[in-house]
């Protein structure tokens, strides 16, 4: 147990910290680490997440469920229950200040007002007992210090916003009167009626309707470009990331294990989770074939791996791999970060094996 | 800290997902358990339903066993010159008088508590058994078969209901109780069914539209049959759950309105009319005569409670400990 | 809105029915009949027996006897005539409309077998009393539930609400005229802080409800109030200490569960003060429950008040009930009884409209 922690201490500890020197970059996160103190011990949810974000721009985190993504939104808000949660580690800079430093009355100014934030269930993220004209308005009386009258304008202008027809009416009207994808707007419009700098969007699609889902999508895309606001896109699925954002961030096991420029990440995947990812996509060529599934099983969090966390499942890997952990480190010639051994310089030969099959795996799902 | 190699039990199906999840690697072995089996097990971790359930059975005992062996005589008061100190308690062995005496005919206070716990327990269980078989059978039939039998039946027990039933109780056993427990005990049976009826009524009414119901209907089974065989064991639990309660509201009950002086006869030591008694003494400052019996009922209300909160969480299928 | 009450209303019409029908049985069960008691009492005259059995229908058939007893028949009608007034109209109607003056309908409730006074007085004496012990310990009751249960809600395991638990458990155990003799010997017997019982003090206040009490208390209401406020402390902390135990169990368990839900995280992130995340977005939803179970629970405010009006010799209705069963005056005791119902049944309808008034989701349809 004792050795583990000192492995990973080595493994992520951040390089740097204090305020990240370009200004145009909006948020940054370095070595953030959320636990979970629960029955069977502690659950490492986040173990070492970096990635940062510049003004106006969009990020999407991809990953299986468990692995930490949404775990990471809500500690960048801070709306975990502590305990049996706990911030372990890590510096959140937004805006020049650590949203891990400031005190709740500061914190609270910022959330809705800077960052806000959409979930994943509409159907139990509003208040059944308010409308939601109120619900959207409070947010506006609290940050932007207007009246009620003012305010209640101001939530038929970002219901109008939203595409919801007759706003005048709706906002007199209760959430159970609403169908789910109606609600989803109201939450956006709800997100948006304070102008923030950060939209977080958790799985904001998940639990739609299909048909529901692409008008979402691209309402979501239209008002992140309109207002300017950057956008922190969680989700598991690739296809919402291809045609939402314009950087990525895969995350396994509580970690980033690959990030950069979306056709970056998808069309030359740098390391094999995310290959593997990209695999395993059904797709209608692929018919009658079996699909390409990752093997195994995400490790066990009470016993991860000590080496690197993707290991047990990973085709390419080797001895090194069992003992070490590798770090998140730019891959020579692209613009992607990858946590893998393969872009060491001496690895030339299993690297080439790797860059054959990524060509031939992205061949397959193109055509 | 090292997990491998112990055995692990599982409840429910969905324990076994959550633990498969998060421990893959586990080699499983399935122990099947009936629904029995488990609400036992359950119940014996329930650390409150265990102290609950000790308390309770700890007074039954002693109800039963207590006034075979007690040196006094419930019915004889002590002769004067044994009496030291007004009775307050504890007195000087040999005569020890731990929970003192009463103070005009210097009863040992003890022995009227031991007896009076026997007594009220046999009340308010005996009630309780009979009320639970009363209300299991109104709300059944009430509850399978609907209609203006559920009607009626339903209307009267709304109409019991809202006339609290403390009313009911003191006029019964005033104006028919005569001072004799067996009719006493009869008349908290009868009047103490309503709650049950409602609750069994309800269970059975979101059973009876079940599947397995209709396909047993359809194999031509007997409509007592399934009512008795399919439908009841279903709602076993919540009934077994009130019962434990109505045990408790009982005691009180029993307490109370001997208390008043319209139960038992007050020559008879139930836990009420010790009570009563001692009403008047508290003021010239001999608590001891209220306390001890008070406390008796505390004890055995509060075993009962934490027992029953207990059964509520062992019993219910769905529930995770 | 109006249509749904109005529903509710005629629904529990039937109900009351069947109350009446399970009330006016006591005279059934009486030894004797309702008469015995009064022919042995002096205060009594024949004249006076003769009406009151010509009122109830004594002699007549049972379901005359009830008819009459409800006000649906008219004593003095022959034949079908029965059921109409003096007036001729039909005798349940209000009196002001031309119904009849006899029966529960009218509130006629007979006369007490004990004293000879009119039941409606000895109620209309009684029940004000009641009601300022009731009125009371409702809203001590209500509110410390709140407080405790929120309290133990918001700051979960902590020390307090460790304490709150166990105060819970122990408090919902305790027979309520069993705490009520316990606090006497302590803080009356014992301490001498507050009067064992009564309403008043019968040395230098008049009697609570006669005219000389008014008076007083307009030219010293502060000493008459504090009179009062000394012999409420006990009664009213007996009467709710059970059901404050039990609903801040009900009330915690309710919040918990609310702020868990979605919505208050939402409230969160949209940065609502936590302050207004517990007490606008969670309670407001926890509340709901809680109504309901407060509408059922009011009648303990009534069974509560008979044991601690008893423990307390606090000159109320509950008081009266009992003394009255010993004397087996059974129109008092029905008369209670009739009120009791009608209230019980109140509080119930009153719950539901409230309920569907906080609940948005509930459609009166």
């Amino acid at each position: 147990m004792k050795q583990k922690t000192e492995l990973t201490d080595l493994e992520v500890g951040p390089a740097v910290s204090g305020p990240p020197t370009d200004p145009d970059i909006l948020l940054e996160v370095r070595g953030l680490r959320t636990y979970f103190h629960v029955m069977d011990g502690t659950v490492k949810a986040v173990d070492g997440v970096d990635f940062s974000l510049r003004r106006g721009e969009t990020l999407g985190i991809v990953g299986e469920s468990g692995c930490g993504k949404s775990v990471t939104a809500l500690t960048i808000m801070q709306l975990l229950d502590i305990p049996p949660g706990e911030i372990a580690g890590g510096e959140v800079w937004f805006d020049g200040r650590d949203l891990l430093e400031l005190r709740p009355e500061e914190l609270r100014h910022v959330r809705g007002a800077d960052i806000s934030m959409i979930f994943q269930e509409p159907m139990t993220s509003l208040n059944p007992v308010f409308t939601i004209g109120n619900q959207i308005s409070e947010a506006i009386i609290l940050h932007q210090h207007v009246g009620k009258k003012e305010a209640m304008v101001r939530a038929i202008e970002s219901l109008k916003a939203v595409g919801i027809s007759a706003p005048e009416r709706r906002v007199k009207q209760y959430p159970h009167e609403m169908s789910g994808g109606i609600r989803q707007r109201v939450m956006i419009a709800m997100a948006l009626s304070c102008n923030p700098k950060l939209i977080i969007a958790d799985e904001p699609t998940t639990a739609l309707d299909v048909t529901i889902q692409a008008q979402i999508l691209e309402l979501i895309k239209k008002i992140q470009a309109d207002s300017g606001a950057a956008l922190l896109l969680i989700t598991h699925d690739l296809a919402v990331v291809a045609e939402t954002v314009q950087n990525v961030a895969v995350m396994y096991a509580g970690r980033v294990v690959e990030s950069g420029p979306v056709e970056d990440v998808l069309l030359r995947p740098q390391h094999p989770y995310t290959l593997g990812l990209l695999g395993s996509i059904p797709a209608l060529h692929k018919r009658g074939r079996e699909l390409d599934v990752i093997k195994g099983v995400v490790p066990n969090p009470f016993r991860m791996p000590p080496g690197c966390k993707f290991e047990p499942r990973c085709p390419y890997a080797w001895d090194k791999c069992k003992q070490v952990e590798p770090d998140l480190v730019a891959v020579p010639g692209r613009a992607a970060l990858s946590r893998c051994f393969l872009h060491l310089p001496d690895e030339s030969t299993r690297r080439a094996e790797f860059d054959r099959v990524s060509v031939a795996t992205v061949a397959t799902g193109m055509s | 800290m090292d997990e491998i190699g112990k055995a692990r039990v599982v409840e429910t199906p969905a324990d076994l997902e959550d633990l498969l999840a998060a421990h893959p690697d586990y080699d499983v072995q399935l122990e099947s358990l009936n629904q029995r089996q488990l609400a036992w097990r359950r119940f014996k971790r329930h650390r409150m339903a265990l102290l609950g359930s000790t308390m309770f059975l700890s007074m039954v005992v002693i109800g039963i066993v207590g006034p075979q062996i007690l040196p006094f005589d419930k019915n004889a008061y002590l002769p004067t010159n044994q009496v030291v100190n007004v009775g307050r308690p504890p007195m000087v062995i040999p005569y020890f008088h731990p929970f003192g005496e009463t103070t005009q005919l210097q009863y040992d206070v003890f022995t009227l508590v031991i007896n009076g716990i026997g007594l009220s327990l046999l009340i308010s269980v005996g009630a309780t058994v009979v009320a639970t078989l009363i209300g299991t059978i109104v709300g059944g039939l009430s509850g399978y078969f609907g209609g203006w039998l559920d009607t009626i039946l339903m209307r009267i027990v709304d109409a019991l209901l809202a006339l609290p039933l403390i009313y009911l109780i003191l006029v019964f056993s005033e104006f028919l109780g005569g001072g004799n427990w067996f009719t006493v005990m009869l008349i908290f049976a009868l009047l103490g069914w309503l709650q049950t009826a409602r609750l069994v009524r309800s269970v059975i009414l979101s059973l009876r539209e079940e599947d397995y119901v209709d396909a047993a209907r359809v194999a031509g089974v007997s409509q007592m049959r399934i009512i008795f065989r399919h439908l009841l064991p279903n709602a076993l639990s919540p009934i077994i759950v009130a019962a434990t309660l109505s045990i408790a509201a009982l005691i009180t009950a029993e307490a109370f309105v001997s208390f008043v002086g319209y139960g038992i006869d007050p020559s008879t030591p139930t836990l009420g009319n010790i009570l009563s008694g001692a009403q008047e003494a508290i003021g010239a400052g001999n608590w001891w005569w209220a306390v001890f019996p008070g406390v008796a009922i505390v004890f055995i209300v509060l075993g009962i409670n934490f027992m029953g909160d207990g059964l509520q969480d062992a019993l219910d299928p769905r529930a995770k400990i | 809105m109006i249509r749904y009450i109005m529903r509710r209303l005629l629904g529990a019409i039937p109900t009351l029915f069947f109350i009446s029908i399970l009330i006016y049985g006591f005279v059934l069960l009486s030894p004797g009949g309702p008469t015995a008691r009064f022919s042995m009492n002096p205060k009594i005259t024949p004249q006076a027996l003769a009406a009151f059995e010509h009122r109830w229908g004594l002699d007549q058939p049972v379901p005359v006897q009830y008819c009459r007893w409800l006000g649906v028949c008219n004593p003095d009608g022959q034949g079908l005539g029965v059921f109409l007034s003096s007036s001729g109209m039909p005798n349940f109607l209000p009196g002001i409309v031309g119904g009849g003056s006899n029966g529960v309908l009218h509130l006629d409730l007979g006369v007490s077998s004990s004293s000879g006074v009119p039941v409606s007085d000895v109620i209309a004496e009684r029940f004000p009393r009641t009601l300022v012990l009731a009125g009371v310990s409702l809203v001590v009751w209500l509110t410390l539930a709140l407080i405790f249960g929120v309290v133990s809600a918001v700051k979960r395991y902590s020390k307090i609400d460790s304490a709150i638990t166990v105060f819970n458990y122990v408090a919902y155990s305790f027979p309520t005229f069993w705490l009520g003799l316990l606090l006497i010997v302590i803080f009356a017997a014992t301490l001498g802080w507050l009067p064992a019982g009564g309403m008043w003090d019968v040395r230098n206040t008049p009697i609570f409800g006669s005219g000389a009490y008014w008076s007083y208390l307009g030219q010293h209401p502060v000493s008459a109030l504090g009179d009062l406020g000394r012999h409420l402390i006990l009664p009213v902390a007996t009467l709710v200490a059970v059901s404050v135990a039990g609903d801040s169990r009900f009330v915690r368990a309710s919040m918990i569960d609310a702020m868990r839900q979605d919505f208050v995280r939402t409230a969160r992130a949209k940065g609502v003060p936590e302050r207004g995340v517990v007490f606008r977005h969670a309670l407001r939803n926890a509340l709901l429950p809680v109504v309901t179970n407060i509408g059922l629970e009011l009648p303990f405010l009534f069974t509560g008040a008979i044991a601690t009006e008893t423990v307390f010799s606090w000159p109320g209705m509950g008081a009266q009930f009992i003394t009255s069963i010993g004397q087996y005056d059974y129109p008092v005791v029905m008369g209670i009884s009739v009120i009791t119902a009608v209230l019980v049944v109140g509080a119930n309808l009153l719950a539901d409209i409230v309920y569907a008034i906080v609940d948005p989701r509930i459609s009166y349809g």
